[in-house]
């Protein structure tokens, strides 16, 4: 389902349930699904995206840049598909990685496909998640649609975006089956971690 | 994962305005090199694109030319040693600014940006190569001609711009006013329109301001520009409402002292605008010397080759406008003193379209058509046809002047018109309470059908008000209309 982020958000430090919680969240919200139906593998396979949102809990407004070499250290333990590098900018170092678990594995550990990436790209991230700016035959004929753009860009970034904070995001497709153990293991792997790695 | 550091974390204000400047250097590049015409724009539209790309998303799609100028440049090894992509070699001064890469489009490349839609504009030539031709597009050009030059390659139409020492003698205030005019002008003109990396429009001397309104000086002060064909004192034939000219605008851009300025030009009518001291400047002056000034300025404005398109609208409306842009380009006016020709001819315009022959055979031909075919001869059909048009000739005048009585009309409007003039009233036999009686009973008869009609839709909506609820006067509404609601339970 597209767009529903918004209403199954719940914070990882508040409580161990808290991933539970916001499935009941997404219950109340939309009380037409049938979680236990959904869930029945008889009916079909459910998959559960899960975003597991790392924010600067500062005041001053940061941004996060997944570094390369860890994500891909951490998708090669876990068995992913090659999959497709980001880098951010031209960046070497800093970016993104989607790639899909390797199917043996997917069968054993439902997890079907994992995504990384920094949310600054949000700023100028179009409605339709399209990516289509900047095309080479706007910008060789200077076109007015290619200065809007550009400008609007620039002053993006130049005025809002720096009052704001951007953190990363290590997004699971995961099965059903996976949804409980994921929450049990979730808040230890994730939170404690970040929590002793910003004080250190 | 996470022990090894794996996210890093930048001031938000640091990275935004990194990736702004980057956009933005990009964007002025681009700009800087569509206006040099560089033989290889193509592929350093390429580079710069996937660059420019590159700080929003990745790109997906990259032309094989663009991912082989990015080996050229040895992309991965640029980005492996110094951790991100720099053009190290690019430099602008020089003709073939980033050596590494083809130094020419080649028609891949040109096929990729779609050039055939793209009309090559032609090259400024340097001064000194100017072409003496008395006339380039020859004598007599007609208008349009003269309109596609002026847009594609001014410099050829127009007269080379050069410096009479003998300007020097104008009037020294008329000089201060047009090298404040200029600044101001200019400074008016949007940032988004300068080009890039153009410095701010500062002349000090008469002959600095004027350069600015050069061919050469608004090309290279301003971001892209469509040059306007102006008609003012041309000879020959020219379509549409004659223009001022240069020397007559003068109260365009110097309004005379009772005339209220409205939006863009109120600023420059209060301190320290141009206006505003132009008008305390005439103030002080007698006739003789503020007409001297006002002529000053109209042999300063005439000498120009290019002014804005401006114009000012008064208390009732207009437009007020300096400049005007066209599209992506900046329109300005070309002075007609300048065009090298001799007069504007119709030759080669389109002749004036002539009235196309009407699409039925007229009345008599089609009538005498008709007969020939039943197989009246040809004269006998004319004759039969003309003894027919003439049956009202042989009328006699009495008969033909005599006023057909108006044919009789309804009771009731016959009647209204009687009461509505009352000069007559003693000849009509309807008087006006009657009318009023048979008019309002028509009208009551139709709101009572109105009601009706209400009821009737008001029914409606309650029965489909209550059918979602299921309450029990649904129920009892169904027996009512038993016959659709049983398709519903069924």
């Amino acid at each position: 389902m597209k767009g529903i982020k918004l209403f199954t958000k719940s914070n990882l430090r508040d409580s161990y349930d808290s991933l539970q919680n916001s499935i009941k969240q997404l219950l109340e919200e939309f009380p037409s699904l049938d979680w236990s139906y959904m869930n029945n593998r008889e009916n079909g396979e459910l998959f559960i995206d899960v975003g597991v949102s790392y924010n600067p809990g500062e005041e001053r407004p940061l941004v996060g840049l997944w570094r390369l070499d860890s994500l891909e250290a951490s998708h090669g333990m876990a068995g992913f598909a090659s999959g497709n590098i980001h880098h951010i900018n031209t960046l070497n170092f800093y970016g993104g990685l989607q790639a899909e678990m390797a199917k043996s594995r997917s069968l054993q550990n439902h997890i079907v496909f994992r995504s990384s990436y920094n949310l600054a790209y949000e700023v100028t991230r179009r409605v339709n998640n399209r990516r289509d700016l900047f095309k080479e035959k706007s910008v060789y004929e200077l076109d007015p649609d290619f200065l809007w753009d550009i400008d609007r860009a620039i002053k993006l970034y130049e005025n809002d975006a720096g009052e704001k904070s951007f953190g990363v995001r290590d997004e699971f497709r995961i099965g059903g089956q996976a949804w409980d153990i994921f929450c049990e293991t979730a808040h230890e792997s994730v939170s404690q971690q970040v929590l002793q790695q910003r004080h250190s | 994962m996470l022990k090894s550091g794996a996210i890093v974390w930048i001031p938000s204000k640091i990275w935004f305005s990194f990736l702004a400047k980057r956009l933005r250097v990009l964007r002025d590049t681009q700009i800087l090199l569509e206006r040099r015409e560089a033989p290889n724009y193509g592929i350093m539209t390429g580079i710069l694109a996937y660059m420019m790309q590159s700080v929003i998303f990745t790109p997906t799609l990259v032309s094989p030319f663009v991912s082989e100028s990015l080996d050229l440049l040895y992309y991965k090894q640029v980005v492996d040693r110094f951790g991100m992509f720099f053009l190290h070699d690019l430099d602008l001064t020089l003709e073939n600014c980033l050596p590494s890469v083809l130094d020419r489009d080649d028609a891949d490349v040109l096929g990729a940006m779609g050039v055939k839609a793209r009309k090559k504009k032609a090259r400024m030539p340097s001064p000194d190569t100017e072409d003496e031709d008395e006339f380039p597009i020859g004598k007599k050009p007609n208008w349009k001609q003269v309109e596609r030059c002026l847009k594609e390659r001014p410099w050829v139409l127009m007269k080379q711009w050069r410096w009479q020492p003998e300007w020097g003698d104008t009037l020294d205030r008329a000089s201060q006013l047009f090298i404040l005019f200029t600044v101001h002008m200019w400074a008016s003109l949007n940032e988004r329109w300068h080009a890039p990396g153009a410095s701010a429009v500062h002349p000090t001397t008469l002959q600095e301001a004027l350069e600015q309104w050069t061919i050469k000086g608004v090309h290279a002060t301003a971001a892209s520009v469509n040059y306007l064909a102006c008609n003012a004192g041309l000879l020959g034939s020219v379509k549409g409402q004659r223009v001022k000219s240069f020397a007559d605008r003068v109260d365009v851009y110097f309004p005379p002292i009772g005339e209220e300025l409205f939006g863009v030009w109120r600023p420059l009518g209060e301190n320290p605008g141009y206006i505003s001291e132009y008008r305390e400047e005439m103030n002080g002056l007698n006739l003789v010397d503020a007409e001297l000034l006002r002529d000053g300025l109209r042999q300063l404005l005439s000498h120009c080759q290019c002014l804005p398109n401006g114009r000012r609208g008064d208390k009732f409306g207009g437009r007020n406008a300096i400049w005007e842009v066209n599209g992506s380009s900046v329109a300005v006016l070309t002075n007609p003193l300048f065009y090298k020709l001799e007069r504007i001819s119709m030759q080669g315009t389109k002749s004036i379209q002539k009235r196309r022959a009407p699409t039925h055979t007229g009345s008599k031909k089609l009538q005498q058509a008709m007969l020939e075919h039943r197989g009246v001869q040809p004269d006998v059909a004319r004759k039969a046809l003309k003894a027919k048009r003439s049956m009202n000739l042989r009328r006699s005048m009495k008969a033909k002047n005599i006023r057909a009585p108006p044919k009789k009309k309804a009771a009731v409007k016959e009647a209204m018109v009687v009461a509505s003039s009352p000069m007559y009233m003693e000849e009509g036999e309807v008087s006006r309470e009657e009318v009023d009686e048979e008019v309002s009973g028509e009208e009551e008869g139709e709101e009572v059908s109105g009601e009706e009609e209400d009821e009737e839709i008001s029914r409606e909506e309650t029965d489909t008000e209550f059918s979602g609820e299921g309450s029990e006067s649904e129920r009892s509404d169904r027996d009512s209309y038993g016959e659709s609601d049983e398709e519903d339970e069924g």
